[in-house]
């Protein structure tokens, strides 16, 4: 349906992963995860990487295709009917590896970036603390220069990979004296440096990624593995944030459009009072307002997708995309439960895993509340530097624009006061 | 113990008074009831709900506290050492009153800053 906003390579991406999608991916993998029979999904990574999945947006010489952001979320609205774990595990090697390609040495690309779009090597982020996620500026976690190493002590929690990753970019305080966002640097750590496992956590969703709390006690890092400058975290950070939300967005699409159809064809088959239950508009409005929601972000996803390509700062427009495709999603995968009724909270349809997945997709990376303290902040930014001389000034267009003294603002909170 | 208690009031760092020191914190008394104590700055501790109970000196990493007998004739921990206090809120979270309030550290206005503000691309 969104064919005449995408390119013909951009459909045959499309038509490529879906294939891949229904024929290489085992069923019982993804009950594996789902039942915690699984700590993590290595054959899926495999797999994946063999097909040159991984990674679609970097270099060939990394084992990337060179294609552009749109490519990438058309192929993760496919991964994402697998549900967010297998999206999760497709998508780590695009955040973790936007670090790495645009901030990272060559060395680092070629031991890091380019093992782990071939499935040599697994990937981990480390962002939220205990502290918290979205204040990611606060990090307690701390890293001091000694000769040439950094020692690192602190944790991350809700590490996906923290059990089964090799390695992980890891965000780190190395100046004590200066603004947040000029005091955190990244460092690739290796599992093997001494980072040790503390909490497996029991996840409503998302199971089998191995989701876990981290811990660096004295851990020894060379400063070969500082990635981009030092104290310039703020700049990876930042360019992290493109794939980790609009990967995020993606995902949910496709499970929300995965409970949709089952939803439809249940729909038209099943019957209540004599007839099927799409001839009730209660039922079928809601497949037209979830369809029309799932396109809509669609929309904002792509159009997000395309000004990442442009290099231009999108911060706006990849935060309106997580926060309206992931809503979007787990509403539509919500409906989907509605319209099945009982039989929808069973395990007889994979919605109530969908269900249990979708519900994440609106907290992590950079829960919506902070997506939206995100996008008005740049709203304001942009309406108020504007030059007004280029718009019609629509406040003068009513009777009463003249008068200009009920236009009040503020007013002095003494005015009234005796003098 | 008792069977009804509000929490400790977060907010008295900015809203009670120094009436008094002790030990090397200072005492506040509450703008609405003079009788009642909370000891401590960064470790508050509000006497009127502590029943001495221990179990913030069992927990605490770095003995910020000791036993206390009141004026007022109840066993009550005081926050002696405050100034050893990390910030890991152990006490807080065993406290079975929710007598105790640590003075959270500042500057998280400052990472919204930086999370919103800071160098933009």
């Amino acid at each position: 349906m969104f064919d005449v906003i995408l390119s013909q390579e951009e459909r045959n991406l499309r038509d490529e992963v879906r294939k891949f999608v229904r024929d290489k991916v085992d069923r019982d993998l993804i009950l594996a995860m789902d039942s915690k029979e699984k700590e993590y999904p290595y054959e899926f990574i495999k797999v994946a990487a063999k097909e040159n999945l991984l990674g679609l947006r970097f270099p060939k010489e990394y084992g990337g295709r060179g294609l552009g952001w749109v490519s990438e979320m058309v192929a993760l609205e496919e991964i994402g009917v697998l549900g967010i774990a297998l999206g999760c595990a497709f998508s780590l090697p695009s955040i973790v590896g936007e670090a790495i390609n645009k901030f990272g040495t060559t060395e680092q690309k070629e031991e890091y970036l380019l093992p782990t779009l071939q499935g040599k090597k697994i990937c981990g982020e480390g962002l939220t603390e205990p502290r918290g996620g979205s204040d990611f500026f606060g990090t307690n976690t701390t890293a001091i220069k000694n000769g040439n190493s950094f020692i690192v002590n602190g944790e991350k929690r809700f590490v996906a990979g923290g059990v089964g990753a090799d390695y992980f970019l890891v965000y780190a305080k190395t100046r004590f004296d200066a603004l947040p966002h000029e005091s955190l640097s990244a460092f690739i750590i290796e599992r093997d440096m001494g980072v040790k496992v503390e909490e497996e956590y029991e996840l409503m969703g998302c199971r089998g990624m191995g989701a876990a709390r981290i811990v660096m006690k004295d851990v020894e890092v060379p400063k070969t593995n500082l990635v981009g400058e030092l104290h310039d975290g703020n700049s990876i950070f930042n360019a992290m944030m493109v794939p980790e939300r609009l990967t995020s967005a993606a995902g949910p699409i496709g499970m929300g459009r995965a409970s949709i159809e089952i939803a439809v064809r249940y729909a038209d088959k099943r019957e209540a009072f004599g007839r099927a239950i799409r001839k009730y508009e209660a039922i079928s409005f809601k497949v037209a307002d979830c369809t029309t929601q799932l396109d809509a972000a669609r929309g904002l996803v792509y159009r997000a997708a395309k000004k990442a390509d442009t290099g231009e700062w999108c911060r706006k427009e990849v935060s309106q995309a997580k926060v309206f495709a992931t809503e979007a999603g787990f509403h539509a995968v919500h409906e989907a439960m509605q319209i099945l009724g009982g039989i929808g909270y069973t395990d007889v349809y994979p919605i109530e895993r969908l269900y249990r997945d979708a519900r994440l997709a609106t907290i992590w990376t950079g829960s919506n509340e902070v997506q939206r303290l995100i996008i008005q902040n740049e709203v304001f930014r942009e309406i108020l530097s504007e030059d007004r001389s280029l718009k019609r000034d629509v406040e003068l267009d009513t009777p009463g624009a003249h008068k200009t003294d009920e236009k009040v603002y503020t007013e002095d909170p003494k005015k009234y006061y005796p003098s | 113990m008792i069977d009804f208690y509000v929490p400790i009031d977060r907010t008295f760092r900015n809203t009670w008074r120094i009436v008094s020191n002790h030990e090397g914190h200072p005492v506040w008394t509450s703008p609405v009831d003079t009788e009642v104590e909370i000891h401590g700055r960064v470790v508050g501790v509000d006497f009127s709900l502590c029943y001495g109970c221990a179990k913030c000196i069992d927990a605490c990493p770095t003995r910020v506290f000791d036993h206390m007998y009141h004026e007022s004739g109840r066993h009550v921990v005081d926050p002696v050492r405050e100034d050893d206090c990390i910030l890991c809120l152990v006490c807080e979270i065993v406290c079975p009153v929710e007598a105790i309030s640590i003075e959270r550290e500042g500057g998280s206005e400052d990472t919204l800053d930086s999370l919103l503000e800071g160098k933009r691309g």
